[in-house]
């Protein structure tokens, strides 16, 4: 049975979220691993880890979108994160 | 056991990206896997592949590999040992040394330059592009390397997609996962048989599956991790992210460093390493600005059979002292871990039982992705859509079978150019590959004259069965080497490679056999209503897809 699609969003909405998801997914995979990894002084460690554990975070931070009802407040909450972490690097730096 | 349920929203809408995501990328997808599946025996294939490389190599601790680089220098002036160069080791599967280097050329740039050598002789053999490539071919075409440029990126976010898909998977059929594991039945509807095959095997899959997403992904997008981390970072120093993944590689070097007489020779490191770790075997051995005075000799060692069994050792060329060396089995997490999981996705951690192993769970994932998308279509084949829209998802069905199961074929196919088109021909690795190519789509498009699924179906399998057992025809009319006489002669690799498709072809004809049987209770159904109530009437007999039927085979 294909999913209800009185549960499923407009197509408008579904663009928002799907850049939401992959754009703004990767974007806080990427300034996430970065930010820890300017708090750190041996860096190698984090490197290497975030090889697959940046897949396994932006792969859920693309679900995480389609949670929203409104795909504009799923963008919001990452440009948010995005904002701390692009900090704590800035800071660090 | 029933676990607890998603709720209504939730699961409604992590199916629907599962479906959407796992029908975009499920054509691509099995080609990988499928493509894949074959390439992880790329070593074990190449004594078939290639006759001339059918002699048995010496003890690789017997050649004088500083004599190899004299005479390369000797024969060909412009060859530049001061730049970078390795040498391939003799293996069982391939007896040759390899070079692979850069040589000047009349303008002052260099190019590259690679060799084979013959490790009794030490003539040279090849120079320039090998003779064959064929299951190179096929390892190229599981990362899209013959599109250019964004080739492997496609393949990275394929994987990507796939582990979003593997992730809402679990999701989706949390619910049912246990009981459905065990409801290892063909009975039922045809809606219930594709899902529980989906659903069953998918678990079983899953941690290699969840190996291959990740590892996959890594191999195509790295850039796109490495780069911000190089900027953000190491203030854009790209250097220090390579020293974390290899050490040997952070050694910067000095192009107009002065010219010296050097400390070692290849052979020194070589018989030390193997006298250090008898159990292990040089890979590689490989050299930065040789016969300079900042310039490192290098080998790479590996056992093959344990996960963290392989190192880097960094030789001065100066003085012979280890300048840096990452241990076999002993190392620190961040010098192990991206070799572990590049050991994971290349299955060089077990020996060829592994590789067996990793051939059959790629081929159950190739049938998750064919059931996935004939759930997708069955689910849809009722009143609830339109005529228009189930003749579309009739169409996009039919194409993506044709495509996906047309590989089988094609695979055939590929081994039947690698025979026919002789050695001595000039660019001949265009010309198979030009064969497997067209060979792929003729049968892909073929197939879309084929209306019914199970016609498709058979015909792929009986076409792929015949070329199948022409593979160790091809081979004993070309090479002299019988199946016969390779089993007397104790060549298995050579052997192995025509007895499994001696096999696949057999079972094939008689899965034809069997299955034209079927076919006259099934007659006459060609559109999918009629085949729908044909399967209602049938549903005891479920005819095993080529990937199936080929796992188990083989």
């Amino acid at each position: 049975m294909p999913a209800n699609p009185k549960h499923l969003s407009s197509n408008s909405q579904r663009i928002v979220k799907i850049t939401a998801g992959i754009l703004g997914g990767y974007l806080v995979t990427i300034l996430f691993h970065n930010s820890i990894g300017s708090l750190l002084s041996e860096k190698a460690g984090l490197l290497i880890t975030s090889a697959y554990s940046s897949f396994f975070l932006w792969s859920i931070l693309l679900i995480v979108p389609f949670l929203f009802k409104n795909g504009w407040k799923a963008w919001a909450t990452y440009i948010i994160i995005i904002l701390i972490c692009a900090g704590i690097i800035f800071i660090n730096k | 056991m029933k676990l607890k349920a998603l709720k209504p929203r939730l699961h409604n809408i992590v199916f629907h990206t599962h479906t959407v995501s796992g029908i975009v990328i499920s054509f691509a997808l099995f080609i990988i896997f499928y493509a894949g599946a074959v390439a992880l025996f790329m070593e074990e294939l190449y004594p078939w592949e290639n006759p001339e490389a059918r002699f048995e190599a010496p003890p690789p601790t017997d050649v004088d590999y500083d004599r190899i680089l004299t005479i390369i220098q000797n024969e060909n002036p412009n060859f530049d040992t001061s730049y970078r160069f390795s040498l391939v080791p003799p293996k069982k599967t391939d007896p040759f040394v390899h070079l692979y280097g850069y040589q000047k050329t009349t303008d002052g740039t260099s190019e590259r330059f690679e060799a084979q050598i013959h490790p009794i002789t030490y003539k040279i053999h090849t120079t320039g592009e090998p003779k064959t490539h064929m299951a190179r071919t096929l390892y190229e075409l599981h990362f899209f390397h013959q599109i250019p440029v964004a080739g492997l990126y496609i393949s990275g976010f394929v994987a990507f997609f796939f582990l979003f898909a593997i992730i809402t998977g679990v999701l989706t059929h949390w619910k049912n996962i246990i009981t459905k594991f065990y409801a290892f039945t063909v009975k039922g509807k045809w809606k219930q048989i594709w899902t529980n095959g989906h659903v069953s095997l998918g678990f079983i899959a899953l941690p290699f599956q969840i190996i291959y997403a990740v590892t996959g992904a890594l191999l195509g997008l790295s850039i796109l991790l490495l780069a911000p981390s190089a900027f953000l970072m190491f203030d854009g120093d790209t250097n220090e992210i390579i020293k974390a993944v290899r050490p040997d590689a952070g050694i910067t070097y000095d192009k107009n460093a002065k010219v010296i007489e050097g400390q070692v020779s290849l052979n020194s490191i070589y018989s030390e390493l193997t006298e250090t770790y008898p159990n292990k075997e040089v890979t590689l051995l490989y050299s930065t600005n040789f016969g300079k005075e900042d310039g490192t000799v290098n080998a790479r060692i590996d056992d093959l059979t344990g996960i963290a069994g392989d190192g880097i050792f960094v030789y001065s060329y100066k003085t012979g002292e280890l300048l840096q060396a990452v241990q076999p089995d002993d190392k620190s997490y961040s010098e192990g871990a991206y070799g572990v999981l590049i050991k994971l996705h290349y299955a060089t951690y077990g020996g060829l039982f592994l590789k067996i192993i990793y051939f059959i769970l790629a081929m159950i994932t190739c049938y998750i992705i064919i059931s996935g998308v004939m759930i997708w279509r069955t689910a849809r084949d009722n009143k609830r859509y339109t005529e228009a829209q189930r003749r579309f998802h009739h169409r996009v069905t039919k194409v993506y079978l044709a495509i996906t199961l047309s590989m089988f074929p094609a695979l055939a196919l590929i081994f039947i150019a690698n025979k026919i088109v002789p050695l001595a021909v000039a660019d001949r690795i265009v010309y198979v590959n030009t064969i497997f190519f067209l060979g792929w789509l003729s049968l892909s498009i073929a197939g879309l004259y084929w209306n019914n699924y199970r016609a498709l179906n058979r015909n792929y399998i009986l076409i792929g069965g015949v070329l199948g057992l022409l593979i160790p025809v091809a081979n004993g009319l070309v090479t002299g080497d019988w199946i016969w006489i390779t089993l007397v002669n104790q060549q298995y690799y050579i052997f192995c490679v025509d007895m499994t498709w001696l096999i696949i072809g057999i079972s094939s004809l008689l899965f034809c056999f069997s299955y034209s049987k079927l076919k006259d209770e099934t007659k006459n159904q060609s559109s999918s209503d009629k085949e729908k109530k044909n399967t209602k009437s049938k549903t005891h007999v479920k005819p095993p897809t080529p990937v199936l039927q080929n796992f188990v085979k083989n």
